[in-house]
């Protein structure tokens, strides 16, 4: 069984959902909505999950949701406002989220708001969104993008948007914050775990561990012994591609393959 | 005078410089019969505030219209940066307050509930905190650590709703798509409140959003949520904002025309 690397990415994120998760996915990103949906259809008991501000929609194809967002609104069982999710984040009611951003470094810290340039100058990113907010509210973050190399994982991020874990778990208790951080990151090559500093929970099948170590621009234990990542059940996989995201828009989110998962998503739409 | 004005009457008493509040969500419900106005009238130095910014943003600062952006976001999702605005912030001719999203609404709250600063807990350890002058204080009665978010107060805010009646109460959405109340708490905090509606209906009994006395000015619009979607009317017109994209050096027209 071969998986792309959109299906690896979508399978080791899903791998993290725990029974009894609230999961909540945001707008746009396809790779963490197939995996909450998948987690909570086919592999954990027990999963609720919010896409945008609705909670617990039936399971749909993907590319309806993100041609048409309204229609999440009548397949869940109801929409919270935006005051409703904002506090049951801050309230600690939420367990799980996926985010793609455009650093994640050695200290679990996130930037979505700004890149330094070589010269010097800073290149603007659309902004932060809630990342600063659910970097310490979300009861745990899991960081995913397909470019397993110092771009995305630098040794310092040069903007710190969202708290990573630089001032440890007491600073968080002191001030009664229900989130733990990033507790992982999984990435086109390997899926990490932060255990007082990142280690390697398992390596993509034919990625060598040599490999790992190299894409990082910080320090992260590989385990000689590191095993390979775990295949989903087929019958997981299966439903990925048949009912989840049958077009393949997960493949927005993987660079070499936007420009086509954007042209089929187009075609489409204009067929609907 | 009527509550029910023209734009160009409405914009002439916003003079250069207020803090203009925004409502819309992304590429939605953006209230760009105004954004028009304003740029047709030749607006400078607007400080703008909005949740999560597109259309709007980018056609004020293509127009050369504004001097702060204060919001979490400014973006066309899917199909990538706002240009103009991203070259502006880059090269500093105007400045961009970021927020966390809860960081902005916290500064929302407080200005609707009459106070002047809400305790956040989102946002602890950002550098956002410190760009913004947000103050970390202790909760007096357990010396907890909370950040005290200053009340956002915009001058004005311009909305767009799908309906009013003549006297100003105005409908909220038939159906109560993601983040759709963020209108009314945005409007709520203002000084003043400009919606422009698609439609002026007899009653909007049992379905009001913002009532009468909480609105001073109500302008006709059909389509003034173009080329950003009206829920429950129209989808974002995306053949207008690809056309923009594909040449945004030739200004922002494409945002602020008609419906196609």
């Amino acid at each position: 069984m071969t998986m792309t690397t959109d299906e690896y990415l979508v399978f080791g994120l899903a791998a993290t959902v725990q029974p009894g998760d609230v999961v909540v996915i945001g707008v746009a990103t396809p790779i963490a909505a197939a995996a909450a949906l998948v987690a909570r259809e086919s592999l954990v008991d027990d999963v609720t999950v919010i896409a945008a501000a609705t909670v617990d929609p039936a399971i749909h194809d993907l590319a309806e949701a993100m041609v048409a967002p309204e229609i999440l609104d009548r397949l869940g069982v109801g929409t919270f406002t935006q005051s409703e999710i904002l506090d049951q984040i801050q309230r600690g009611r939420i367990s799980r989220q996926f985010v793609s951003p455009a650093q994640v470094d050695g200290l679990g810290r996130l930037n979505t708001s700004r890149i330094r340039r070589p010269d010097g100058s800073w290149l603007r990113l659309p902004g932060g969104l809630a990342t600063a907010d659910i970097a310490v509210l979300m009861g745990s973050l899991v960081a995913y993008r397909a470019d397993h190399s110092p771009r995305f994982l630098p040794a310092e991020v040069d903007f710190v948007t969202g708290a990573g874990h630089e001032r440890g778990d007491a600073w968080r208790r002191e001030r009664d914050l229900p989130g733990s951080g990033v507790r992982g990151i999984v990435t086109d090559k390997a899926v990490l775990t932060w255990e007082d500093g990142w280690r390697a929970a398992s390596v993509r099948p034919g990625v060598a561990a040599a490999e790992v170590a190299a894409g990082c621009g910080f320090p992260v234990t590989v385990a000689a012994d590191v095993p390979t990542t775990p295949e989903p059940p087929a019958e997981a996989l299966e439903l990925l591609r048949t009912e989840i995201d049958p077009l393949g828009i997960r493949r927005l989110e993987v660079r070499e393959t936007r420009a086509a998962a954007a042209a089929d998503l187009a075609r489409w739409a204009a067929g609907r | 005078m009527s509550i029910l004005q023209s734009l160009p009457d409405v914009v002439a008493g916003i003079p250069d410089g207020s803090a203009v509040g925004l409502g819309g969500v992304l590429l939605k419900r953006k209230p760009m019969a105004a954004v028009a106005a304003l740029a047709a009238a030749g607006r400078r130095d607007l400080r703008l505030f909005t949740f999560l910014g597109s259309v709007d943003v980018e056609a004020l600062v293509a127009a050369g219209a504004v001097a702060e952006v204060h919001g979490g976001y400014v973006g066309f999702e899917q199909l990538g940066f706002a240009p103009a605005t991203k070259a502006a912030f880059e090269d500093g001719s105007v400045v961009f307050h970021e927020y966390s999203e809860f960081l902005f609404v916290a500064g929302l709250r407080a200005s609707l509930a009459g106070l002047p600063f809400m305790p956040a807990k989102g946002g602890a350890g950002s550098d956002l905190v410190g760009e913004l002058g947000i103050v970390e204080i202790a909760d007096p009665y357990t010396g907890t650590p909370v950040l005290a978010v200053p009340a956002l107060r915009p001058d004005v805010t311009f909305i767009h709703a799908e309906a009013s009646d003549a006297a100003g109460n105005v409908a909220g959405p038939s159906s109560p798509d993601f983040l759709w109340d963020f209108d009314a708490a945005i409007a709520r905090a203002a000084g003043r409140v400009v919606v422009t509606v698609e439609e002026i209906v007899d009653s909007v009994a049992g379905r009001a959003m913002l009532f009468a006395h909480e609105v001073d000015a109500v302008v006709l619009a059909p389509g003034g949520a173009a080329p950003s979607a009206m829920p429950g009317r129209h989808p974002a017109d995306l053949t207008r904002l690809r056309g923009y994209l594909a040449d945004p050096a030739s200004g922002p027209g494409p945002l602020l025309g008609q419906p196609s």
